[in-house]
C-alpha cells in the first residue's frame, strides 16, 4: 500500500482540473447561475385569494353535482396515493441501493 | 443542518451571486463524479442552483454551502430515482423496437491501430498532470456513491466531519468509516498503476 497518500493532493489536483474546463462547460453554468439569480430578482407575489364571480359558476348546486364532485375528489385521492405508494417503493429500492453500494448500472445510462 | 442563529446578517443577491460564482465549477464536478454524463451534470447543477435562489435565497451567506451541497445532493439521488424508473419504462418498451441499431455496428470504427501512434513517447508535465487527474476522476467515479461524497465533502470543500453528516444526512461516524474506506481505495488504484502524487 502506498504510504504516503494524501487526500489533501488529490483535492489540489481536482480543483486544478475545475480550471481546465472548456469554456462550453463554462459558458452553461454561468447561464445556469444567472438563471437562477433571475429566479431570486423576480420572486412570485403573496397567494391572493380571489372573490370574483366566476368561482361561482364551479360550485356545485345540487346533490347530484356534489356526489359527483365527491366521486372525483375520491378517485382522485385514491390515485394519488397509489402513485405515492409506487413512488416510495421505488424511492426505498434506490436508497437501499445507494446505501448498500450496489447502484445498478442503468442509473448511470440515458 | 445548522440553525439559523440571531442576529445573522441575510446574504444579499451580490453575495449570493458570489456564492455560486465560487462553487458552480466544483459542484459540476461533483455531479459529472456521480452521474458520468456532462449534460446530465449541468442539468443537476442549475437545478441545485434554482432550489437554493427560490427557497433559501435569503440565508445568512455562512449558511449557504452546506445548504447548496446538500441540495446538491439530493439533486443527484433524484436525478438516481428518475432515472431508475425511466429505465423500467425503457425495458418495458425495449421488446418492440427492432435491432435495427444493433445491426449498424462496425467494428472498424472501433479499431485501435498500435503501430501507428503520434503520440510522443515521453509525454510533457502539464500532459502527466492531465492524465494523473483524469485518472484520479476515473477513480472517484468508480468509487461507492457514499465514499465519494464523503471523501469530496471532507476532503475537497473543507467540511469538517459534523458538517458533512449534516450534508450526507447520517452520522459522523458513518462518514469516518465512508472517508477511511474511500481513501483505502483510491490509494490502492493509484498503487496499482505506479502513480505518485506531486
Amino acid at each position: 500500500m502506498n504510504t504516503k497518500f494524501d487526500p489533501i493532493k488529490i483535492a489540489k489536483l481536482l480543483t486544478h482540473s475545475t480550471r481546465q474546463l472548456d469554456t462550453s462547460t463554462l459558458s452553461a453554468l454561468a447561464d445556469a447561475r444567472n438563471n437562477a439569480l433571475k429566479k431570486l430578482s423576480v420572486r412570485s407575489p403573496v397567494l391572493t385569494l380571489s372573490t370574483g364571480r366566476w368561482s361561482h359558476g364551479l360550485m356545485p348546486h345540487s346533490a347530484q353535482r356534489w356526489l359527483v364532485a365527491g366521486m372525483l375528489v375520491a378517485i382522485l385521492v385514491f390515485m394519488a396515493g397509489y402513485w405515492q405508494h409506487a413512488q416510495e417503493q421505488q424511492i426505498s429500492e434506490i436508497d437501499v441501493a445507494i446505501l448498500t453500494d450496489e447502484l445498478p448500472i442503468e442509473v448511470f445510462v440515458d | 443542518m445548522r440553525p439559523l442563529a440571531r442576529g445573522k446578517k441575510l446574504s444579499t443577491p451580490a453575495e449570493l451571486s458570489q456564492f455560486l460564482i465560487s462553487v458552480e465549477r466544483r459542484a459540476y464536478k461533483h455531479a459529472l463524479f456521480a452521474v458520468r454524463d456532462s449534460h446530465t451534470a449541468l442539468d443537476i447543477v442549475q437545478d441545485a442552483m434554482l432550489k437554493l435562489t427560490e427557497k433559501y435565497g435569503g440565508k445568512p451567506a455562512e449558511e449557504l454551502p452546506l445548504l447548496f451541497h446538500r441540495i446538491l445532493q439530493n439533486t443527484i439521488r433524484d436525478h438516481y430515482r428518475r432515472q431508475k424508473v425511466r429505465t423500467a419504462w425503457i425495458t418495458l418498451f425495449s421488446g418492440l423496437q427492432s435491432k435495427h441499431q444493433e445491426e449498424e455496428f462496425d467494428p472498424l470504427d472501433v479499431l485501435q491501430d498500435g503501430e501507428n501512434q503520434t503520440a510522443p513517447a515521453v509525454p510533457d508535465a502539464s500532459l502527466q498532470q492531465k492524465q494523473l487527474i483524469a485518472l484520479i476522476e476515473q477513480a472517484l467515479s468508480d468509487l461507492p456513491a457514499r465514499q465519494r461524497e464523503a471523501f469530496l465533502l471532507r476532503y475537497w470543500e473543507g467540511l469538517d466531519t459534523i458538517e458533512t453528516a449534516a450534508v450526507m444526512g447520517c452520522t459522523e461516524g458513518s462518514v469516518k468509516t465512508h472517508c477511511s474506506r474511500a481513501v483505502h481505495t483510491l490509494a490502492a488504484v493509484l498503487n496499482t498503476k505506479g502513480v505518485e502524487l506531486p
